[in-house]
Protein backbone atom coordinates (compact mmCIF):
# COMPACT_ATOMS: atom_id res chain seq x y z
CA UNK A 1 0.00 0.00 0.00
CA UNK A 2 2.84 2.48 1.04
CA UNK A 3 4.04 1.71 -2.33
CA UNK A 4 1.06 2.16 -4.31
CA UNK A 5 0.76 5.36 -2.18
CA UNK A 6 4.00 6.49 -3.52
CA UNK A 7 3.42 5.17 -7.01
CA UNK A 8 0.18 7.77 -7.09
CA UNK A 9 2.00 10.69 -5.70
CA UNK A 10 4.59 10.50 -8.34
CA UNK A 11 1.88 10.13 -10.87
CA UNK A 12 0.13 13.15 -9.29
CA UNK A 13 3.42 15.10 -9.50
CA UNK A 14 4.05 14.16 -13.01
CA UNK A 15 1.03 15.50 -14.00
CA UNK A 16 0.82 18.75 -12.00
CA UNK A 17 4.46 19.49 -13.18
CA UNK A 18 3.66 18.96 -16.80
CA UNK A 19 0.42 21.07 -16.67
CA UNK A 20 2.60 23.90 -14.76
CA UNK A 21 4.94 23.75 -17.23
CA UNK A 22 1.98 23.85 -20.31
CA UNK A 23 -0.04 26.94 -18.19
CA UNK A 24 3.23 28.65 -18.09
CA UNK A 25 3.60 28.39 -21.97
CA UNK A 26 -0.37 29.19 -22.23
CA UNK A 27 -0.01 32.32 -20.18
CA UNK A 28 2.90 33.74 -21.68
CA UNK A 29 1.68 32.95 -25.08
CA UNK A 30 -1.39 35.13 -24.20
CA UNK A 31 0.68 37.90 -22.90
CA UNK A 32 3.18 37.94 -25.73
CA UNK A 33 0.25 37.78 -28.09
CA UNK A 34 -1.59 40.66 -26.42
CA UNK A 35 1.92 42.63 -26.55
CA UNK A 36 2.58 41.98 -30.19
CA UNK A 37 -0.87 42.91 -31.08
CA UNK A 38 -1.07 46.02 -29.34
CA UNK A 39 2.54 47.05 -30.58
CA UNK A 40 0.88 46.80 -34.49
CA UNK A 41 -1.93 48.22 -33.65
CA UNK A 42 -0.14 51.46 -32.03
CA UNK A 43 2.39 51.29 -35.26
CA UNK A 44 -0.53 51.23 -37.82
CA UNK A 45 -2.16 54.14 -36.09
CA UNK A 46 0.91 56.51 -35.54
CA UNK A 47 1.55 55.79 -39.53
CA UNK A 48 -1.72 56.28 -40.48
CA UNK A 49 -1.62 59.72 -38.18
CA UNK A 50 1.21 61.27 -39.52
CA UNK A 51 0.15 60.55 -43.21
CA UNK A 52 -3.20 62.74 -42.36
CA UNK A 53 -0.94 65.68 -41.05
CA UNK A 54 1.58 65.91 -43.73
CA UNK A 55 -1.23 65.81 -46.12
CA UNK A 56 -2.60 68.30 -44.01
CA UNK A 57 -6.10 66.27 -44.13
CA UNK A 58 -6.77 67.61 -40.64
CA UNK A 59 -7.74 71.11 -41.85
CA UNK A 60 -10.31 69.61 -43.45
CA UNK A 61 -12.25 69.54 -39.58
CA UNK A 62 -11.98 73.16 -39.67
CA UNK A 63 -15.52 73.01 -41.15
CA UNK A 64 -17.18 71.87 -37.84
CA UNK A 65 -15.26 75.98 -36.73
CA UNK A 66 -18.13 77.08 -39.02
CA UNK A 67 -21.73 77.89 -38.79
CA UNK A 68 -24.50 74.79 -38.84
CA UNK A 69 -25.86 75.60 -42.11
CA UNK A 70 -22.37 75.30 -43.93
CA UNK A 71 -21.55 72.26 -42.02
CA UNK A 72 -24.62 70.54 -43.23
CA UNK A 73 -24.05 71.94 -46.60
CA UNK A 74 -20.63 70.65 -47.00
CA UNK A 75 -20.10 67.73 -44.34
CA UNK A 76 -20.69 65.27 -46.95
CA UNK A 77 -17.51 66.42 -48.98
CA UNK A 78 -15.30 66.54 -46.71
CA UNK A 79 -16.16 63.01 -45.18
CA UNK A 80 -15.96 61.36 -48.83
CA UNK A 81 -12.30 63.87 -48.87
CA UNK A 82 -11.48 62.61 -46.01
CA UNK A 83 -12.35 59.24 -46.59
CA UNK A 84 -10.26 59.11 -49.83
CA UNK A 85 -7.29 60.68 -48.07
CA UNK A 86 -6.75 58.35 -46.00
CA UNK A 87 -4.16 55.70 -46.71
CA UNK A 88 -6.09 52.28 -47.57
CA UNK A 89 -3.71 49.81 -47.15
CA UNK A 90 -2.52 50.80 -43.52
CA UNK A 91 -6.17 51.24 -42.93
CA UNK A 92 -6.78 47.93 -43.83
CA UNK A 93 -3.95 46.56 -41.79
CA UNK A 94 -4.85 48.55 -38.96
CA UNK A 95 -8.88 47.07 -38.67
CA UNK A 96 -7.20 43.88 -39.20
CA UNK A 97 -5.27 44.11 -35.88
CA UNK A 98 -8.21 45.20 -34.61
CA UNK A 99 -9.98 42.25 -35.37
CA UNK A 100 -7.60 40.10 -34.23
CA UNK A 101 -7.37 41.96 -31.07
CA UNK A 102 -11.13 41.09 -30.86
CA UNK A 103 -10.59 37.47 -31.66
CA UNK A 104 -7.88 37.43 -28.80
CA UNK A 105 -10.16 39.19 -26.18
CA UNK A 106 -13.20 36.50 -27.08
CA UNK A 107 -10.54 33.46 -27.09
CA UNK A 108 -9.36 34.79 -23.65
CA UNK A 109 -12.85 35.49 -22.30
CA UNK A 110 -13.42 31.37 -23.23
CA UNK A 111 -10.68 30.19 -21.53
CA UNK A 112 -9.70 32.19 -18.55
CA UNK A 113 -12.16 30.61 -16.27
CA UNK A 114 -10.20 27.23 -17.25
CA UNK A 115 -6.73 28.44 -17.09
CA UNK A 116 -7.44 30.54 -13.91
CA UNK A 117 -8.66 27.27 -12.25
CA UNK A 118 -5.79 25.43 -13.32
CA UNK A 119 -3.95 28.11 -12.05
CA UNK A 120 -5.28 28.19 -8.83
CA UNK A 121 -5.51 24.03 -8.60
CA UNK A 122 -1.38 24.10 -9.67
CA UNK A 123 -0.50 26.99 -7.11
CA UNK A 124 -2.76 25.31 -4.17
CA UNK A 125 -0.65 21.65 -5.29
CA UNK A 126 2.82 22.67 -4.92
CA UNK A 127 1.93 25.12 -1.72
CA UNK A 128 1.06 21.96 0.06
CA UNK A 129 3.84 20.21 -1.01
CA UNK A 130 5.94 22.72 0.71
CA UNK B 1 -14.90 1.38 -8.52
CA UNK B 2 -16.17 4.56 -9.93
CA UNK B 3 -19.57 4.37 -12.11
CA UNK B 4 -19.28 5.90 -15.64
CA UNK B 5 -21.66 9.17 -14.77
CA UNK B 6 -18.86 9.57 -11.94
CA UNK B 7 -16.38 9.29 -14.67
CA UNK B 8 -17.81 11.34 -17.15
CA UNK B 9 -18.39 14.39 -14.12
CA UNK B 10 -14.49 13.72 -13.48
CA UNK B 11 -12.99 14.19 -17.12
CA UNK B 12 -15.29 17.29 -17.54
CA UNK B 13 -14.06 19.08 -14.12
CA UNK B 14 -10.37 18.35 -15.33
CA UNK B 15 -11.15 20.02 -18.81
CA UNK B 16 -12.45 22.70 -16.89
CA UNK B 17 -9.11 23.53 -14.69
CA UNK B 18 -9.78 21.26 -11.71
CA UNK B 19 -6.53 19.46 -12.44
CA UNK B 20 -6.86 18.07 -8.61
CA UNK B 21 -9.39 15.75 -9.56
CA UNK B 22 -7.10 13.84 -11.67
CA UNK B 23 -5.90 12.71 -8.47
CA UNK B 24 -9.22 10.40 -8.12
CA UNK B 25 -8.60 8.23 -11.34
CA UNK B 26 -5.08 7.82 -10.27
CA UNK B 27 -6.16 6.47 -6.59
CA UNK B 28 -9.05 4.57 -7.95
CA UNK B 29 -6.85 3.06 -11.07
CA UNK B 30 -2.93 3.26 -10.19
CA UNK B 31 -2.86 -0.55 -8.63
CA UNK B 32 -4.70 -2.63 -11.36
CA UNK B 33 -2.37 -0.84 -14.30
CA UNK B 34 0.66 -1.58 -12.18
CA UNK B 35 -0.64 -5.19 -11.73
CA UNK B 36 -1.59 -5.78 -15.34
CA UNK B 37 2.17 -3.86 -16.05
CA UNK B 38 4.09 -6.29 -13.44
CA UNK B 39 2.28 -9.30 -15.50
CA UNK B 40 4.63 -8.39 -18.24
CA UNK B 41 7.43 -6.32 -17.02
CA UNK B 42 9.49 -8.07 -13.95
CA UNK B 43 11.55 -5.06 -12.62
CA UNK B 44 9.49 -3.05 -10.15
CA UNK B 45 11.11 -0.05 -11.28
CA UNK B 46 10.38 -0.55 -15.23
CA UNK B 47 6.99 -1.11 -14.14
CA UNK B 48 6.36 1.57 -12.20
CA UNK B 49 8.00 4.23 -15.10
CA UNK B 50 5.73 2.30 -17.29
CA UNK B 51 2.21 3.37 -15.12
CA UNK B 52 3.66 6.42 -14.44
CA UNK B 53 4.00 7.23 -18.28
CA UNK B 54 0.84 6.02 -18.81
CA UNK B 55 -1.44 7.73 -16.71
CA UNK B 56 0.99 11.44 -18.04
CA UNK B 57 -0.17 10.45 -21.44
CA UNK B 58 -3.50 9.61 -20.62
CA UNK B 59 -3.73 13.24 -19.07
CA UNK B 60 -2.34 14.65 -22.21
CA UNK B 61 -4.90 12.70 -24.03
CA UNK B 62 -8.21 13.97 -22.00
CA UNK B 63 -9.08 16.71 -24.26
CA UNK B 64 -9.49 13.97 -27.13
CA UNK B 65 -10.70 11.14 -24.84
CA UNK B 66 -14.16 10.91 -25.49
CA UNK B 67 -16.37 10.87 -21.78
CA UNK B 68 -19.04 8.72 -22.36
CA UNK B 69 -16.62 5.45 -22.91
CA UNK B 70 -14.97 3.96 -19.63
CA UNK B 71 -11.48 5.27 -18.18
CA UNK B 72 -9.78 1.54 -17.63
CA UNK B 73 -9.79 -0.03 -20.89
CA UNK B 74 -8.34 3.80 -22.38
CA UNK B 75 -5.41 2.99 -20.25
CA UNK B 76 -4.71 -0.34 -20.67
CA UNK B 77 -4.19 0.37 -24.25
CA UNK B 78 -2.11 3.03 -23.46
CA UNK B 79 0.20 0.90 -20.48
CA UNK B 80 0.67 -1.91 -23.55
CA UNK B 81 1.75 0.54 -26.29
CA UNK B 82 4.23 1.53 -23.61
CA UNK B 83 5.06 -1.96 -22.53
CA UNK B 84 5.60 -2.70 -26.09
CA UNK B 85 7.85 1.02 -26.42
CA UNK B 86 9.65 -0.65 -23.29
CA UNK B 87 10.51 -3.80 -24.74
CA UNK B 88 11.82 -1.84 -28.29
CA UNK B 89 14.17 0.36 -26.04
CA UNK B 90 15.35 -2.44 -24.33
CA UNK B 91 15.40 -5.38 -26.48
CA UNK B 92 17.40 -7.72 -24.48
CA UNK B 93 15.05 -7.95 -21.76
CA UNK B 94 11.57 -9.87 -22.28
CA UNK B 95 9.07 -10.76 -20.13
CA UNK B 96 8.89 -14.48 -19.40
CA UNK B 97 5.70 -14.69 -17.17
CA UNK B 98 3.62 -15.10 -20.44
CA UNK B 99 1.84 -18.40 -20.79
CA UNK B 100 4.23 -19.90 -18.58
CA UNK B 101 4.68 -20.65 -14.65
CA UNK B 102 8.43 -19.65 -13.97
CA UNK B 103 10.75 -20.31 -10.76
CA UNK B 104 10.20 -16.72 -8.61
CA UNK B 105 13.96 -16.40 -9.26
CA UNK B 106 13.18 -15.69 -12.88
CA UNK B 107 9.70 -13.81 -12.55
CA UNK B 108 12.17 -11.13 -10.41
CA UNK B 109 14.65 -10.47 -13.02
CA UNK B 110 14.69 -9.17 -16.74
CA UNK B 111 17.04 -11.80 -18.54
CA UNK B 112 19.53 -11.28 -21.24
CA UNK B 113 18.89 -13.94 -22.92
CA UNK B 114 20.89 -13.10 -26.13
CA UNK B 115 24.06 -14.21 -23.80
CA UNK B 116 22.70 -18.03 -22.64
CA UNK B 117 23.24 -20.92 -24.79
CA UNK B 118 19.59 -21.51 -26.61
CA UNK B 119 19.44 -22.20 -30.29
CA UNK B 120 19.56 -19.37 -32.68
CA UNK B 121 16.46 -19.85 -33.90
CA UNK B 122 14.61 -19.47 -30.66
CA UNK B 123 17.01 -16.71 -29.96
CA UNK B 124 15.32 -14.66 -32.96
CA UNK B 125 11.61 -15.62 -31.74
CA UNK B 126 12.17 -14.24 -28.46
CA UNK B 127 14.02 -11.23 -29.88
CA UNK B 128 11.15 -10.18 -31.92
CA UNK B 129 9.21 -10.97 -28.99
CA UNK B 130 11.02 -8.74 -26.80
CA UNK B 131 10.88 -5.50 -29.24
CA UNK B 132 6.93 -5.92 -28.77
CA UNK B 133 6.06 -8.10 -32.23
CA UNK B 134 2.77 -9.80 -31.39
CA UNK B 135 2.31 -13.44 -32.46
CA UNK B 136 0.39 -12.51 -35.73
CA UNK B 137 3.13 -10.36 -36.82
CA UNK B 138 6.34 -12.78 -35.67
CA UNK B 139 3.56 -15.42 -37.70
CA UNK B 140 3.77 -13.02 -41.46
CA UNK B 141 7.56 -12.62 -40.50
CA UNK B 142 8.17 -16.18 -40.23
CA UNK B 143 5.59 -17.57 -42.80
CA UNK B 144 5.07 -19.97 -40.17
CA UNK B 145 1.18 -20.65 -38.47
CA UNK B 146 0.22 -18.64 -35.39
CA UNK B 147 0.03 -21.87 -33.09
CA UNK B 148 3.28 -23.11 -34.69
CA UNK B 149 4.82 -19.76 -33.45
CA UNK B 150 2.89 -19.61 -30.04
CA UNK B 151 4.57 -23.71 -29.73
CA UNK B 152 8.22 -22.04 -30.79
CA UNK B 153 7.66 -18.93 -28.11
CA UNK B 154 7.16 -21.64 -25.64
CA UNK B 155 9.74 -24.37 -26.54
CA UNK B 156 12.07 -21.20 -26.48
CA UNK B 157 10.94 -20.24 -23.01
CA UNK B 158 11.74 -23.45 -21.59
CA UNK B 159 14.92 -23.75 -23.27
CA UNK B 160 15.69 -20.33 -21.77
CA UNK B 161 15.05 -21.43 -18.25
CA UNK B 162 16.51 -24.43 -18.39
CA UNK B 163 19.94 -22.49 -20.03
CA UNK B 164 19.40 -20.12 -17.12
CA UNK B 165 19.64 -22.53 -14.50
CA UNK B 166 22.55 -24.02 -15.66
CA UNK B 167 24.16 -20.84 -15.63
Amino acid sequence: MKRNNSLSEKIVDSVFRYEARRTRLIVARYITGFIILAVLIFISALAIWNILVEQQTFDLLQLFEEDWETVKDNIQEVLDTFLAEIPQGISALFFFFIALLILFFLSLKNNYSKIAKRLHSIREYFTKRR
Amino acid sequence: MLSRLEEKKIIEGIRAGDINLFAVIVKEYSQKILWFVRQRVQNPDDAQDIVQNSFVKFYKALDRFDSQKPIYPYLLTISRNEISQFFRDNPKYISLNEELELPQVILQENIDFTELSIRDEYKSILKSRAEGYSYEEIAEKLGKPINTVKTLIRRAKIELREAYEKK
